[in-house]
Parts: C-alpha cells; sequence; structure tokens
C-alpha cells in the first residue's frame, strides 16, 4: 500500500500551526486553548488527540513524555513538536493555498 | 475544598477512559491533562459545593467525548483488521496488543445474534419482561426529568429566589406592596427584587368584539427584567409607572395580542378598552412566557391604589435575582437587618414579621419533587422484578446450555471467555428491552398528557431528551448486569466430568435452584410491597370521595359574572343589578333555586382578613396575624342553594342591604372559636374598621377541598357590601349543562356588556379537585398490576421448571400409586412456601417503608391493618393460579413413558 502525500485537512493544519507557536511548551490542553485564544475555533479533547495520534502516525508530528507531576494525578504530560515532515507538509499546503487564492483580491473585495 | 489536598475526579470517570483508552503513556497523558483542567476549574471558585460539582459533570462530559471517539476508531480499525488482515499487516498495530478483545467482541456479537434468532421465543420473552420494566421506570423519568431535574425557564434560575413573609405562626406568608418597596430600596444583595399580585383580577376587555373577562395581574417594574424575559415589540415598564398617578399603560401576552388582534404590530402605543378606561399597549411578551397560566393582561402595580396601600395588606409574592457576589445567607442577614428596623418603625403591622429566602425552583417545583421521587422508587421495583424475572429465564436457559458449555471448557476456553460470551449476550437483550422500553415510553408519555392531571407542573412539557435517554441507556446496561451476572457465573461452575457424563440434561441443578427460589422470592416480596402501596393509595381515594362536602354538590352550576364598572358604580346599583338577575335566573324554567358567593368551595381562592370580638382587640402584630380568618360574600339564598345547614340564628334577608346594620354569618369552626359554649347571636365581631354583628352560624364546608380541614369563615351579606364581581350557583331539575344557553341570554339580556366565564357544574369542580390523587392511585396500580403479572409468571416458570426437573421422581411415585391430588400437593407446597416466605418479606417491607407515603395518603394510616391483609390475600390467589397450570402437568405425568426413558 503507497502512502497517499494528500493535503492536510483544515483541523491537522491548525494544530500543527498551534504547537509551532508554542514553541517546546506544547501539549494537549495548551493546544486546545491556543486554538481557543487565537481563532476561537472549540475543539472537542476527544477529537484533538485523536488528531494528534493521526499526525503522529503520519510522522508529522513527535511527542516526548515528561516527568510525572502531582497536579496531574502523577501523570506525565505528553510534550509535541511538529517534526520536518510537518513542517514540510504545512507549507506545502500554504503554498497551495496561495497559488489558489492568486488574482482572486479583486473578487474578494466586491 | 481544603486548599492542601487536591480535589478527585470522579472515579467512574476515570475508569470509562482507562477502558476506552489505548494503554500506553500516550493515553496517560490524555488523562493528566484531564485531570489537570479538572483541578482547576474545582479550585476556580471560592463557593466549592456549586464548582465542584461543576467540575465533576464537565470531566464526565470530557471523558465521554474521548471515550466515544476512541471507542468509534477502535471498532473502525477492528472491522478493518478482520476483513482485510492482509492489507493491514504490513503496518504495525497502532497500539500494544491488549489481546484481541475488539474481534472477540464481534465473535461473541455475532453468536449471540445467532443464538437469538434460533431461539426467537426466550429472546422475545426476556426483551418483552424488560422493555415492560425499562419502559416504566423512563415515563417516570421523564416526568421527573422535565417536571423537577430540569432549570426552570428563565435566565440564570440558580440565581433566583423567593421571599417569603414569616412570622412564629405563619412560615411563608406573602408581603404587601410598602414593605416590598422597604426592601426593594434598601437591599443591595439582589440585582433586583421584584413582586406580582398573588391573584388574578379579571378585567373587562371592550371594543369592537363582544366584551371579554380577562385575567389581569399586576407586577413591580422590574419583574420581567428579573426573570430576563425581554418583550418581543415594544417595552416593558418604567419605575415611573409604579408612581401614583401615573398614565394606564399595559404589557399584554402572545396569546392575547394573537387572539384578539390577529398579531397586528401596530398594537403597541394604540390605546384599548378596559374596565371603561383607556390603556395604551406598551409591550408584547414572548410566546413562551408563561410565569402565571391564563394571564393576559400585565399592568405595573401603583402607588396608592387598593392592592397597594397598607403594611398589612400582604398582596404580593416577592422574588429576586441575587447579585453574582451574594450567597443567599448574605442576602437573608441584610433581610434580616431590615425586618427588625421595619418592626421598630411599623410595630403595628410588622411586629414578629420578617422575610425568608428559598429557592425559586424549590418553591415552584418543590411540592411535586417528593411525590413524583416516590413514584420513581416505586416504579424501579417493577424494574427489579422484572430483572429477576429475566434472571430466571436465563438461567433456565443456561441449564439447557450446560453441555454446550462444558464442551467448550474441554476445548480449553478460559472461564473469563465464556463469562464474557453469555454477558454479551445479556447486555444485547437488554439493549434490545431498552429500545422496546423506548418505545413504551413514547406511547406511554402520550397516555399522561393526555390523562394526566391538569395541575401537574410543567406537565406538557415533558418530553424524551438526550437526559432521559441517557437513562434509559445506563438503566438497560444497569439491568443486563443485574439479570446476567449471576446467571453466567453460576452456569460457569460446575463439575466438568459430571456434566460431561450425565449428557447435561439433569445434572448439578441443586445450587441453582436455591438461587432461582431466591429469584421468585425477590419478586413476591418486592409485587406486595407495590400492591400494598397501590392498596393504601386506592383506600385514601375511597376515604377522600367518601368525604362530605358539607353543601349538596348534585346538579349545580356555576357561573362567574362581572358588573361593567362604568355602568354600576353606587352601592344601590350594583345590589339592584345582583337582585334583578338573581330573580330572572330563579325564574328561568327548570331552575329551583339560585344563590351567589365571591369564593365557590372546594379550591376556592380566599381572602383572609383579621377580625376579633370588639371587647378583645389583638395586643401586637403576633396575634393580629393569628386572628384571621376567610372572608366570604353571600347572598340570602346561598345557603340555601347549596343546602348549607343553618345551625342557629338566621340566613342572609333581604332586609340586610345597603345602609342597614352590618351582620355576619359565622360557620360553626369560626363560632366556635371565639364564642366556645355561649350563644354567638347577637355578639360583635371587629373587621373592616368597624363593628358587625353576628345573626347567625352556618354548618361547616370544604372551603378549599376535601382532603382538608374545616377552616374559620364569616359571611358577609353581599347586598350589603355590593361586590362587583360574584359567582352564580345555580341548582336546577333536570340536567345543569342544558340550561347553559338558556342562562347566557337571560344575562345579556339583563346586560350584554356583562362577561360570564367559569362555567362548570359543582360535580366536575369537586372531581377535578381529585385530579392529582387520582392520577397517583391509577399509576401506581398499574405498577402494581406489572408486578404481579410478572412475578406470578416468574412463579410459574420456577414450578414449570421444577416439575421437569422432577419428572423422574413424580413417575415413580405415581408408579408406585400415589394419588394424584397427592402430586399436585407436592408442587403446590413447593410454589407456595416460597409465595409465603416472599409475602412474609414484603410484609415486613412495606410496614418498613410504608411512612414515606404518609403524605400522599388520606385518612388512612401506612401501616392500614385491613389493607394488608387484602393485598396478601390477593397475592396469593393470583400465585396460587400460577401454580396449578405446573402442578396439573405434574398429575398428569405417564409413569411409563418416565421409566422408559430411563
Amino acid at each position: 500500500m503507497t502512502k497517499k502525500t494528500g493535503y492536510l485537512g483544515e483541523l491537522e493544519q491548525m494544530v500543527l500551526l498551534a504547537i509551532l507557536q508554542l514553541e517546546d511548551q506544547a501539549y494537549g490542553t495548551n493546544v486546545m486553548s491556543e486554538l481557543e485564544s487565537r481563532v476561537d475555533r472549540k475543539v472537542s479533547r476527544g477529537a484533538l488527540y485523536v488528531t494528534l495520534d493521526r499526525l503522529e502516525e503520519k510522522g508529522m508530528l513527535d511527542s516526548t513524555i515528561g516527568g510525572p507531576n502531582p497536579r496531574r494525578g502523577g501523570r506525565p504530560k505528553r510534550f509535541l513538536s511538529v517534526t520536518p515532515e510537518g513542517v514540510e507538509a504545512l507549507k506545502k499546503s500554504r503554498s497551495t493555498w496561495m497559488r489558489l487564492w492568486e488574482g482572486l483580491d479583486s473578487v474578494m473585495e466586491q | 475544598m481544603s486548599q492542601t489536598q487536591a480535589p478527585i475526579p470522579p472515579k467512574l470517570a476515570q475508569a470509562l477512559l482507562r477502558w476506552c483508552l489505548p494503554p500506553g503513556a500516550a493515553s496517560d497523558c490524555v488523562v493528566g491533562d484531564l485531570q489537570e483542567c479538572f483541578c482547576a476549574l474545582a479550585e476556580s471558585e471560592d463557593y466549592t459545593g456549586r464548582s465542584a460539582r461543576r467540575a465533576n459533570r464537565w470531566y464526565w462530559t470530557q471523558a465521554f467525548s474521548i471515550s466515544t471517539r476512541y471507542l468509534v476508531r477502535r471498532i473502525a480499525r477492528g472491522f478493518r483488521f478482520s476483513r482485510a488482515r492482509s492489507a493491514f499487516s504490513n503496518e504495525a498495530p497502532e497500539y500494544p496488543s491488549r489481546g484481541n478483545s475488539m474481534t472477540d467482541l464481534l465473535k461473541d456479537l455475532r453468536f449471540a445474534g445467532r443464538l437469538f434468532v434460533r431461539n426467537p421465543g426466550f429472546t422475545a420473552a426476556s426483551v418483552l419482561v424488560l422493555a415492560i420494566g425499562i419502559g416504566a421506570i423512563t415515563v417516570m423519568f421523564s416526568l421527573l426529568n422535565s417536571v423537577v431535574l430540569q432549570p426552570l425557564p428563565y435566565e440564570n434560575p440558580s440565581q433566583l429566589v423567593w421571599m417569603w413573609g414569616s412570622s412564629e405562626t405563619r412560615p411563608r406568608n406573602t408581603i404587601s406592596a410598602e414593605n416590598y418597596w422597604d426592601y426593594r430600596d434598601e437591599s443591595d444583595a439582589f440585582e433586583s427584587l421584584a413582586a406580582i399580585l398573588t391573584f388574578s383580577p379579571r378585567v373587562i376587555l371592550t371594543g369592537d368584539d363582544e366584551p371579554e373577562r380577562i385575567l389581569s395581574t399586576q407586577v413591580s417594574f422590574n419583574f420581567f427584567e428579573t426573570l430576563g424575559a425581554a418583550p418581543q415589540i415594544g417595552r416593558t415598564f418604567l419605575l415611573d409607572e409604579e408612581q401614583a398617578g401615573a398614565s394606564n399603560v399595559v404589557v399584554i401576552s402572545d396569546g392575547f395580542w394573537q387572539r384578539r388582534f390577529g398579531a397586528d404590530r401596530g398594537i403597541v402605543g394604540s390605546p384599548i378598552t378596559l374596565n371603561g378606561l383607556p390603556y395604551e399597549v406598551v409591550g408584547v411578551l414572548p410566546s413562551d412566557f408563561d410565569f402565571r397560566q391564563g394571564v393576559e393582561l400585565w399592568f405595573p402595580l401603583q402607588r396608592e391604589t387598593g392592592f397597594t396601600t397598607g403594611r398589612g395588606n400582604n398582596n404580593f409574592s416577592i422574588f429576586g435575582r441575587l447579585n453574582e457576589s451574594a450567597t443567599i445567607d448574605q442576602a437573608q442577614a441584610q433581610l434580616d437587618l431590615i425586618a427588625e428596623r421595619l418592626e421598630i418603625t411599623y410595630p403595628e403591622t410588622n411586629d414578629g414579621w420578617g422575610v425568608t429566602l428559598q429557592s425559586m425552583h424549590e418553591v415552584l417545583v418543590g411540592g411535586a419533587r417528593a411525590s413524583l421521587m416516590l413514584m420513581l422508587g416505586l416504579v424501579a421495583l417493577v424494574l427489579i422484578i422484572a430483572c429477576a424475572n429475566v434472571a430466571s429465564l436465563s438461567l433456565a436457559r443456561a441449564m439447557a446450555r450446560t453441555t454446550e458449555v462444558a464442551v467448550r471448557f474441554s476445548l480449553g476456553a478460559a472461564r473469563s471467555r465464556v463469562v464474557r460470551q453469555l454477558l454479551t449476550e445479556s447486555v444485547l437483550v437488554a439493549l434490545a428491552g431498552g429500545l422496546g422500553g423506548l418505545a413504551f415510553a413514547y406511547l406511554g408519555l402520550g397516555a399522561l398528557k393526555t390523562w394526566g392531571p391538569a395541575n401537574l407542573p410543567r406537565l406538557d412539557t415533558v418530553v424524551v431528551d438526550a437526559t432521559v435517554l441517557g437513562f434509559t441507556f445506563v438503566v438497560s446496561l444497569a439491568a443486563s448486569l443485574l439479570f446476567g451476572v449471576i446467571p453466567a457465573l453460576r452456569s460457569t461452575r460446575f463439575s466438568l466430568a459430571e456434566t460431561l457424563k450425565v449428557g447435561g440434561t439433569r445434572g448439578s441443578s441443586q445450587g441453582k435452584s436455591g438461587f432461582r427460589n431466591a429469584l421468585v422470592v425477590t419478586q413476591v416480596a418486592l409485587s406486595l410491597v407495590l400492591m400494598a402501596a397501590s392498596g393504601l393509595l386506592l383506600r385514601s381515594y375511597l376515604e377522600l370521595q367518601a368525604v362530605d362536602p358539607g353543601f349538596e354538590t348534585e346538579r349545580l352550576v356555576r357561573a362567574e359574572m362581572q358588573l361593567p364598572s362604568w355602568r354600576y358604580q353606587a352601592p344601590e346599583e350594583i345590589e339592584n343589578a345582583w337582585s334583578q338577575l338573581s330573580e330572572r335566573l330563579r325564574a328561568m324554567p327548570g331552575v329551583l333555586s339560585v344563590g351567589a358567593v365571591d369564593q365557590v368551595p372546594i379550591r376556592s381562592g380566599g381572602t383572609w382578613n383579621t377580625i376579633y370580638p370588639v371587647e378583645r382587640p389583638p395586643t401586637n402584630a403576633a396575634e393580629r396575624a393569628r386572628y384571621g380568618a376567610q372572608r366570604r360574600f353571600a347572598s340570602p339564598s346561598y345557603f340555601e342553594t347549596l343546602g348549607i345547614p343553618i345551625l342557629m340564628g338566621r340566613p342572609f334577608e333581604s332586609t340586610d342591604r345597603v345602609g342597614s346594620p352590618p351582620v355576619l354569618v359565622l360557620s360553626a369552626t369560626m363560632a366556635e372559636r371565639w364564642f366556645p359554649e355561649q350563644n354567638p347571636l347577637g355578639k360583635e365581631l371587629f373587621v373592616w374598621s368597624q363593628s358587625w354583628q353576628v345573626v347567625g352560624v352556618a354548618s361547616d364546608i370544604r372551603e378549599f377541598g376535601l382532603d382538608r380541614e374545616y377552616s374559620p369563615v364569616f359571611y358577609m351579606a353581599s347586598n350589603q357590601v355590593t361586590p362587583d364581581r360574584m359567582q352564580f350557583l345555580i341548582r336546577t331539575a333536570g340536567d345543569p349543562l342544558e340550561l347553559v344557553a338558556d342562562l347566557r341570554r337571560t344575562i345579556w339580556e339583563f346586560d350584554g356588556a356583562i362577561p360570564i366565564s367559569g362555567l362548570e357544574t359543582m360535580d366536575a369542580r369537586i372531581t377535578g379537585s381529585l385530579a392529582q390523587p387520582r392520577f397517583r392511585m391509577m399509576l401506581v396500580g398499574l405498577f402494581a398490576g406489572m408486578a404481579v403479572v410478572l412475578a406470578s409468571t416468574g412463579l410459574y416458570g420456577v414450578l414449570a421448571f421444577f416439575v421437569r426437573q422432577r419428572v423422574h421422581e413424580l413417575g415413580i411415585r405415581i408408579a408406585l400409586g400415589a394419588s394424584p391430588f397427592s402430586v399436585i400437593g407436592v408442587v403446590l407446597r413447593r410454589g407456595m412456601a416460597l409465595v409465603g416466605v416472599g409475602i412474609g418479606i414484603g410484609l415486613a417491607g412495606a410496614f418498613a417503608g410504608g411512612r414515606v407515603m404518609q403524605s400522599l395518603l388520606f385518612d388512612v394510616a401506612p401501616t392500614d391493618i385491613l389493607t394488608y391483609v387484602v393485598v396478601s390475600v390477593t397475592l396469593a390467589g393470583v400465585s396460587l393460579l400460577a401454580c396449578v397450570v405446573p402442578a396439573r402437568r405434574a398429575m398428569r405425568v405417564d409413569p411409563q413413558e418416565v421409566l422408559r426413558v430411563e
């Protein structure tokens, strides 16, 4: 089975960008609040975690498990970072959109 | 929550998560994320009870959301995995393996499905029994959910509190407008404090159409704002409109706007004529605004009018919206201070009076809660019986499958694996039962809305919503555990060699019959509890129906009338109008007698006045409050028309009229209260700032309903005090309803501007007043009926099984010459022993738990011996019938056939 090199979904793009914005502090909860505060996008936790798993399977995300924390019932944090493949996919998405948007400014301003 | 210890998320939700998430560190992190947010949420606010609960709810929602996501994913992958293993094999499995639980589950489901198809009788019976139980509990829960659990339909309902006037003797009283204004001005614990007139006077609308009497009420300017209701057009009231002499304005309901003005938006700003005066319509309320049923016109309460003057005139219900920062206790403390100040400033009226706050939800629906909770409890018993029933069925079936299970074991299946298979079947049956239950509930709710009592609050809003669906789902799962776990465990615990040797038809039944017997005993015991509850309610209802209302109710029709105030103003004019109307009605063919009163007995509203003997005035406000009695205006022929005996003196006469010496007739209770062992005739009582002479004593009647005690009542002569609104009571020779058209014509011939309303017969009024107890009685009777049917089929099943198991023994007995009756005896003894134990336990339970029913019973003790005896005998009789069929089968056992097999 050849791996499909499709485009990123909207939520996937948003998640990856949010992780990049958060630099080395990105983990589940603050990715969620980043999305909410920056673009007012409310994501259910279930959807977010499944998306993170999928991105990791696709090789676009890396995660490192932190140390246990008493505030979290002794459970660790899963810190997220975007892999070079992820950055590549984002760039590709962006340039695709840019190309599609080209020359449409006049239409949109009406 | 203490600062040192972190709050703990709900354990069950955590377990759910752990079960649904794939194992591994990543999932641990997910749970950690949740817990972190949970702690933050739980500690975010200072009043901890509320925030802890909110955090718990939040955690559950999140856990559900995440679990379903992962479950869906696992199921999707599971299917893909089993369908296309090869296509998948070059990828690593996503998660470390935890057995093949998903594929196992699919296998179990397929197997269970096949079994059901092969054995439709068992499946259908189980599903049906469960559907009945689940359906019944779903109906009751939807009622409870909509009527009690849902928040009130106002903005932020949790901030709304009710404010009662309270004294030592009257803890929940209404409040006067003057006191209300003081509380409103001096307290800052409320965002706003609103008032509404406790009753709904009718006003007469005249215009192009025929005159109409419309329910109205008066509210403070901030009433709508306090509830968070905005008008759909126009505005509500302004503070200035509370001032004396402000212009006449009115806010109308959506229904009135549609009906009378065809939803014309131009109505706002235009005048309508009410009681002969022009009023400007300033706003139209939204269609869902329903604070007080039936009220269509809302006026601002105005200073210095009849209802608002006088600190002792407690005409208003007060409620308020607490400030965000204020708690109910803080508000209460502040109000206590104000009340103290008012007591000092106005000792005559306020001495001994304070105020008490209570949550508005509690005030509006609290009364229904206890009775609905009890119903839910009773219906839960029905469900438990249904589960016990299905448990016996599954046990019988598991017995038949002993060989299958043994073969599986011998082929190396783990016990846990087999138990899981059996449980899967139970869950499937329960879910099918749940679906059936929902269908039953849907039908049941329709029936309930048609036949339920009209005065159950918010009945029309009852729906099967997500909460109810969730409830049904959880109940179904719980039921499956209840009836599935023990049979599954029991049927997988036996000696392998033994079973395989005998062939499984008669092996190892001894231990299990104990459990089956216990199931029957449970069903019988719970049925007895339900029957006892139903019996008590029935007796209580019969007692209630047998109560003498104190007057004759047959062929009595009521019509409410109001004289248009712009035509009849002088007392003589009013007196004249009422007398003439009476005479005309009396002259109608078929009319025997006509009386009039301002409040019709049974469920009447009441007007409470302070009244006392002239020589014994109250010395303080608390005493003054105790001196209240119900006041009625009655026409001369009122007592005669209703058939209320005059015990002493005389009724009112035509000479008791405007300008003649003021007279009173007292009810027997009232006379006894003030003049025990004295002759009350000729005594003077003080009320309405003057003294009145007692001329008669009338027998007591049930003013407020058959289940209420007599209250002290004093009657004033309607011709003397000339109220502009009266309720006529007309005794007819034939069916009163046939006279209604003539009645209207006669009245309108007299004056076409007199609106007539409230036409009903007294019998219908009494039946209506019994609607709630009747509804409860029928509902619990229905539950008890279901319980008995289920329990007796359960008993039947167990005995039939018993006969099949002992076919050998019975055959041998018969072959050795036992008489058919002794064989029947064996079976009956067996069955009735179980029933006896069940009834015994049930009686003990019903006796112990009967107290919770106390508040619903009238004149019947919850431990009423007669009820218990009748119920026990009935249950024993029905059980005996259920035993007879298997016993007859035992009698017909053919010894030859049995022994040939051997």
